[in-house]
């Protein structure tokens, strides 16, 4: 049931209007047993694991918040095991396993396992993760309500591609629930509209040319094919992310709730670092809070900051898939990361520019910034590591031009992209729109439908990129 | 393009610089508190627009006149527009629909030569890819009053409608779909997501024509040269053959001649896989029945041939499914056409592919299907005077 998909937006409805007849607390239940409907709609086996999680993490909240200071470290080690048990077996054992057996010489899948990856384990394991751990550093206190507990990990708009929630930021509001003001409603149906013309224009448009070239980079040799379609996958990637962000965040203001923002047109940032203060945020600051932050407490030397930001984004990159692309796609932003920090380090603060002359740099360093987004494509979207090296090479064989995969409708959209994005970061438009008057807010809608009825992709299912993580 | 890249990266510069300055303090507060009396209205009056605008430009033919001529759905309408344009023959036109091997199987130039004395002309309107849903809306809008044509020629589909080309029959069909229709043709789709692509189709054309529209919007001038010049590409065959197919009826496997080319070795196994599995689709079956029941009370018969099923037929078990259907279809006003006659068209000398005659497979087929036509058409007159001399007097 994709966001995307007429059955998600019946069961949507159906589930709204529920929600909404019945007092909140029976409302609450319904929309737990929507939810868990909605993970089962994919597999329905799989529901076991997320009422395995639930239960373990519903526990331990309580038995950490209580526990003496000396039991409680055993306590959090338990959820952290079974959190990360279940998302190492059921996400990285094969990989680690065909890893291995290709170390010993035996056969890749000498020890593979028939394991289905259950839909949406990294985000909603990570957001249960940071509950105990809240727990633990004593930032929140654990939920009594064990179907609030289970609400906030298996609310449907975020269950299976994020954003990533925190106990603290969500459980609040399930407790305290309002119902949304009339501007939060207005405000949702924009972000649906939005998320959707993102995806079904934008996503899946750009999606269309970059799978010609990724499915088989070796037949479109060339600079300009291998340029063409990275454009093509970040363009996708981007729409359909946040699209599908967009979507989920509309929806959960419709019920009442607020998720955070999980992009700021990262397309936009300046530099590495900005980029992932932009990019999938939510992730970012789990990384940050439960990762990064712990690994440089005890030294802040810049060595270990270092190596402590880079096994940060190798983690990064390893928790989008069981793949050495995406170990090295994390690996490429660390290193990014680290190079800018040291040339910022290393210029001399007399020729650092001052805010006017920043202001005319930045066009470059967007420039800049954006390139090497489009060339971890070549790392992100590669079947394997074979693809990745041709892809690789023919963004930098500049002996051979070959043939653009963008048509002209692509670029014109890409322009219109850029326009809107451009508009949005600096006048906030798409905000400012759910408060503007009648006669700029309906012809807005009317346009919006349009889009999506003439110019969006129908024939073709294309499942967002980040279902599979 | 040195100017044009030139100017691109200036207006992408411009663009950024304006970003780097930061999000602009806005001078306008946010409207007062919203009611969601204000937010139901401002959604209902842009869905009236949206349905408005969508009326106008796709359900009165005003973006039908931009519609791609070579695509599915441009040849649709032409062909609407060219019927609508066609005198009547004095009830004695003879309508062939079907969908690419009808088109390419069938030639009209031999058919009405061979019926020239009889002062009949025949029609090919086959479609490539259509299916007889098409040809149910197609014959309401072309024959409203069912008195258009002496006899109706279809073929009886045996294969399954493919799923993937759901979009493609959708908006085939959508120049010819009214709003009521919105039920009917929706509910001929096999899965939901289709029924619900259908069932928007009616409602909103414009969703139907996704593909044309991008098109256009990717190429307006070679559009705008199609329209000017709209050369229909007839259906294409050739003096090829696929002589040489080694096929084993037991172990199933195929022997190609070097000379096939891939897209032919596919078109031959998938036909051979149809032919295997034959069973006439439900949705096909239902479509067909509709056009029987339709024109019953009419002076207009209707014809079903079943194909002859391909080069390899006649070495394939075939089940008894088809001759069901085919039974089932038969009343007093259907002729089911005996597909024995067709059978020694069972052979790869006659095709071009698994499923397309050559130009000798074309002659044969359109000889045999012409004259039986003809004689069935004959023993109808022949039966209907009959009937005339036999009915009791009226009395005055």
């Amino acid at each position: 049931m994709l966001f995307n998909s007429f059955e998600f937006w019946i069961f949507f409805a159906v589930v709204l209007a529920g929600f909404y007849s019945l007092p909140y607390r029976a409302g609450k239940v319904l929309l737990l047993g929507a939810s868990y409907f909605f993970y089962m709609w994919w597999n329905p086996r799989l529901i076991l694991l997320i009422l395995a999680s639930t239960v373990v993490d519903y526990f331990l909240g309580l038995w950490l918040e209580t526990a003496p200071p000396g039991r409680r470290k055993p306590l959090l080690i338990v959820s952290l095991v079974v959190n990360l048990g279940f998302l190492g077996f059921f996400k990285y054992y094969n990989f680690f396993a065909s890893s291995l057996a290709a170390l010993l010489g035996l056969l890749d899948d000498s020890w593979a396992l028939n394991i289905l990856l259950p839909v949406g384990i990294s985000f909603y394991t990570f957001a249960s993760l940071s509950y105990t751990i809240d727990i633990y550093r004593r930032k929140t206190t654990a939920v009594r309500n064990f179907i609030d507990y289970a609400f906030f990990i298996a609310f449907f708009p975020h269950l299976i591609a994020g954003p990533i929630l925190r106990a603290k930021q969500f459980l609040p509001q399930v407790q305290q629930w309002t119902r949304p003001s009339a501007a939060t409603v207005n405000r949702g149906i924009a972000l649906i509209l939005t998320g959707l013309i993102k995806k079904t224009v934008f996503a899946d448009r750009f999606a269309i040319a970059a799978d010609a070239y990724f499915n088989n980079p070796a037949k479109h040799p060339g600079w300009l094919a291998a340029w063409s379609a990275a454009l093509a996958f970040t363009i996708q990637v981007y729409f359909d992310f946040s699209g599908y962000t967009d979507i989920a965040r509309g929806c959960a203001k419709l019920f009442g709730f607020e998720f955070p923002i999980n992009f700021l047109r990262p397309g936009l940032a300046r530099n590495p670092v900005e980029f992932w203060q932009r990019w999938h945020i939510t992730l970012s600051l789990w990384v940050r809070d439960y990762l990064f932050l712990p690994l440089t407490r005890h030294s802040r030397t810049r060595t270990n900051i270092y190596i402590s930001l880079m096994i940060t984004m190798l983690l990064v990159g390893l928790w989008h898939g069981a793949r050495v692309n995406f170990v090295l796609w994390g690996g490429y932003f660390g290193l990014l990361m680290i190079a800018y920090r040291l040339v910022q380090q290393r210029v001399p603060r007399a020729l650092q520019p001052d805010a006017q002359a920043a202001r005319f740099l930045a066009p470059f360093g967007i420039a800049l910034t954006f390139t090497s987004f489009v060339v971890a494509s070549a790392f992100f979207r590669s079947q394997n590591l074979w693809d990745m090296t041709v892809v690789l090479s023919s963004l930098f064989d500049w002996g051979h031009t070959g043939k653009t995969v963008l048509t002209n409708g692509l670029l014109v959209l890409f322009l219109v992209a850029i326009v809107l994005g451009v508009l949005e970061e600096r006048r906030g438009f798409l905000y400012r729109l759910s408060f503007a008057p009648a006669y700029v807010q309906v012809p807005a809608f009317v346009c919006a439908f349009l889009a999506l009825e003439l110019f969006s992709v129908t024939g073709e299912k294309i499942p967002f990129v980040y279902f599979q993580f | 393009m040195t100017v044009f890249v030139a100017v691109a990266i200036v207006v992408i510069y411009c663009a950024l610089f304006y970003v780097a300055g930061g999000p602009e303090q806005s001078g306008t507060r946010p409207a007062a508190a919203i009611s969601g009396r204000v937010i139901l209205y401002n959604v209902a009056a842009a869905l009236f627009l949206f349905f408005l605008i969508d009326g106008v430009v796709f359900h009165t033919g005003l973006y039908e006149s931009l519609l791609e001529p070579r695509s599915h759905a441009g040849r649709v309408v032409a062909l609407l527009r060219s019927e609508r344009q066609t005198p009547l023959n004095g009830g004695k036109q003879i309508l062939v629909l079907g969908d690419s091997r009808m088109g390419i199987g069938f030639s009209e130039e031999v058919a009405n030569e061979m019926a020239n004395r009889e002062g009949i002309t025949f029609l090919n309107r086959s479609m490539p890819g259509s299916v007889p849903r098409l040809w149910y809306y197609l014959l309401r809008e072309i024959d409203p009053a069912l008195d258009r044509y002496q006899a109706i020629v279809l073929p009886l589909k045996i294969d399954a409608v493919d799923p993937r080309s759901v979009s493609m029959h959708i908006s085939q069909a959508a120049p010819l779909l009214r709003y009521g229709d919105a039920g009917a043709f929706a509910a001929g789709f096999g899965d939901w997501s289709s029924r619900c692509r259908a069932f928007t189709a009616c409602l909103l054309r414009g969703s139907a024509y996704q593909t044309d529209i991008f098109d256009l919007f990717e190429h307006p001038l070679r559009r705008v040269d199609h329209l000017r010049h709209p050369q229909f590409e007839r259906a294409k065959f050739d003096d090829f053959n696929i002589a040489g197919i080694e096929f084993d009826p037991t172990t199933k496997k195929m022997k190609f001649p070097k000379h096939l080319t891939k897209r032919q070795r596919k078109s031959i196994q998938r036909s051979a896989k149809i032919v295997r599995s034959a069973r006439c689709s439900g949705e096909c079956y239902a479509w067909t029945k509709r056009i029987a029941d339709k024109y019953d009370a009419s002076s207009t018969s209707i014809m079903v041939v079943p194909l002859p099923r391909g080069p390899l037929g006649s070495d394939i078990e075939q089940t008894s499914a088809v001759d069901a259907t085919g039974e089932s279809l038969r009343t007093q006003k259907v002729v089911m056409l005996d597909p024995t006659q067709f059978g020694f068209l069972e052979q790869p000398d006659y095709y071009v592919d698994g499923f397309h005659f050559n130009r000798k497979g074309q002659e044969h087929f359109t000889r045999v299907l012409t004259t039986e036509v003809l004689a069935r058409l004959g023993r109808s007159n022949h039966n209907q005077a009959q009937a005339r001399v036999d009915a009791p007097p009226v009395e005055e």
